[in-house]
């Protein structure tokens, strides 16, 4: 089964991973996307039906104490954007508009 | 120093190549050469042979000195030092080292500054053992060739035409010509394993939970696992001993005992059984892979094992499975990186053009393909379909090996089932290159230990076996490299 891809597809896709993509990029996954998902269409094959998934390591629920130990301190925050830095904060434009 | 000392200094120093952690850490105690001795030449080899192989991203000189220092007044003050004490090593550029660039091979990580330690450098630092750089790797481990790093890509000292493999290709390549005794790389679907038989050494992946993933850079989380790379299975025995055990950190860690591995590799192998999956000697197989593969086999034969064909049915689904959970796991992971608090940040005229131009701008092409079939690979509507789809083929992946292990002690396979490649030879085609992986990735969707062992040559270029035990018995795995390397 050829699964068929659509360039909308794709933008879709690269706007809710947050990738700017160029037209030629758009193109290129296009095809990359058919190639790939034809191939992974292998798992349908398998009656996977009666599988349960089971947790895959043999741990139960680790708990701990609620104690601050080995805090980041505000300047080891701040340490890879300290040229931007506004009174302690990192600095984003604005999220919401004024008349929103 | 007299003549037959300088002498016997002169030989070490020039075969770094093949000096050993138990060497080097006895030539150390008795004070034949000392730490600063040996970090001052590992870094002028570095410095005379790295342009041409560029196994390293940062170079931590400065740090490396100053804890060689350190071990070396120590010793002289006659305190009881680890066998790690002095002995310089590699991280790959996936852990975290406060004060020092990780970059994960990603251009989005650039000029990330770390801010914290992580727990494998934290283990090997109080052990004493001297950082001397943190080597490339394919971004976010994202590669069998190193080709992907955005730092250009990494040579293979055996022939520099030829890839390093990957993911960890800068710390095989490290390893390989003598820039370093060991190395700790991240193997998430072979990014150990595959490094370490391209470039003739020893690599272990161990049990998902066995080493504390704490401070290191996620590609898909229930699959990482951090591993040693080196030159013999008693090092990298000595160096699993060092690095695991369970961590508060990584609520993942598992609590088992952390046995003495380097106490049990001469045990005999007499009666053991090793099975040979025929899913994985098929005509796809390199014919000269096969036949040094099988050249190893003869030689565990005559060390009383007995040998079993068995099947692993589901392996023809492994690569599918292991790429969907993976890559969605990686879409996941790599949303932190928004260029918001840290790394490359692009311009634009609202948030979200931020987040769309940082992304797009810095990901190079392998990044985005994985995470954007990733995402496609959870969004609504397919997560069904794909993604559990996948787990549950997982969950028939698991239960192939353990039935495999109530018939047979170990699984022996080809860690690869080519030769290396030449650098550029496979980029062109993205599937043909996760395919190449087949042999590697069946086995982090399990999570049982697996190691690759250097099995022979071919053509001049090395061909790794890859050993598989149950979970957490890799002091099997050590036991059998060690016994096959010995014999």
């Amino acid at each position: 089964m050829t699964k068929k891809v659509t360039n909308e597809e794709v933008a879709k896709i690269a706007n809710l991973a947050m990738i700017a993509l160029t037209p030629e990029e758009i193109e290129k996954y296009r095809k990359q996307f058919e190639a790939i998902l034809e191939y992974v269409d292998i798992l349908n094959e398998i009656d996977t039906n009666s599988i349960e998934v089971e947790n895959h390591t043999e741990l139960k629920n680790i708990f701990k104490e609620d104690i601050v130990k080995d805090e980041l301190s505000q300047k080891d925050a701040l340490i890879n954007r300290e040229k931007i830095a506004i009174n302690g904060y990192f600095p984003i434009t604005s999220v919401f508009n004024d008349n929103e | 120093m007299d003549i037959s000392q300088l002498h016997q200094y002169l030989m070490i120093m020039s075969n770094l190549k093949d000096l050993t952690i138990s060497q080097a850490s006895k030539l150390l105690e008795k004070k034949e050469i000392s730490a600063v001795e040996l970090t001052n030449e590992t870094l002028s080899l570095i410095d005379s042979e790295d342009k041409d192989i560029n196994a390293f991203i940062t170079i931590t000189k400065e740090k490396a000195l100053e804890q060689a220092k350190e071990i070396d007044s120590k010793r002289n003050l006659g305190e009881k030092l680890s066998k790690l004490a002095g002995i310089p090593y590699s991280l790959k550029d996936v852990y975290q080292v406060k004060g020092i660039k990780t970059t994960a091979g990603s251009k989005i990580l650039e000029n990330y500054q770390s801010q914290y330690d992580a727990t494998v450098y934290a283990k090997l630092s109080k052990s004493g053992a001297v950082l001397i750089g943190k080597t490339n790797c394919d971004p976010f481990g994202f590669g069998s060739s190193t080709e992907n790093s955005a730092f250009g890509a990494t040579h293979n000292p055996i022939n520099k035409d030829y890839v390093p493999g990957g993911s960890s290709g800068g710390s095989g390549a490290a390893i390989a010509y003598g820039a370093g005794l060991f190395s700790i790389g991240e193997d998430t679907g072979g990014s150990i394993r595959c490094p370490a038989s391209f470039c003739g050494i020893f690599g272990l992946k161990p049990t998902y939970g066995r080493v504390s993933r704490y401070g290191s850079i996620a590609y898909a989380s229930s699959y990482d696992c951090v591993g040693p790379m080196a030159k013999t299975a008693e090092d990298t025995a000595l160096l699993l001993e060092v690095i695991a055990g369970q961590d508060e950190h990584d609520a993942t860690s598992s609590p088992n005992n952390v046995p003495r591995y380097t106490e049990t590799l001469t045990q005999s192998l007499e009666g053991k059984v090793i099975g040979l999956p025929k899913e994985y000697f098929t005509d796809a197989l390199d014919p000269e892979v096969r036949q040094i593969i099988m050249l190893a086999v003869d030689k565990y034969k005559s060390l009383g094992c007995i040998i079993k064909d068995i099947s692993l049915p589901y392996t023809k689904y492994s690569v599918a499975a292991y790429y969907v959970v993976g890559i969605s796991e990686a879409s996941s992971n790599l949303a932190r990186y928004d260029g918001v608090r840290y790394g490359f940040r692009a311009e634009g005229n609202d948030w979200k053009e931020i987040y769309m131009n940082t992304r797009g701008q810095a990901f190079t092409d392998e990044e985005k393909r994985r995470v954007l079939v990733g995402t496609y690979a959870l969004s609504s509507g397919y997560a069904d379909q794909y993604y559990k789809k996948a787990q549950k083929v997982r969950q028939l992946l698991r239960q192939d090996f353990q039935r495999a292990f109530t018939e047979v002690d170990i699984i022996l396979t080809p860690t690869m089932p080519v030769l290396p490649f030449k650098i550029g030879e496979k980029t062109d085609d993205p599937l043909k290159l996760w395919l190449v992986d087949a042999f590697t990735t069946a086995i982090n969707p399990v999570g049982v230990p697996a190691m690759s062992v250097p099995a022979g040559n071919s053509k001049g270029l090395p061909v790794g076996m890859q050993l598989i035990t149950p979970h957490f018995e890799e002091g099997k795995l050590l036991n059998f490299a060690h016994q096959f390397e010995t014999a």
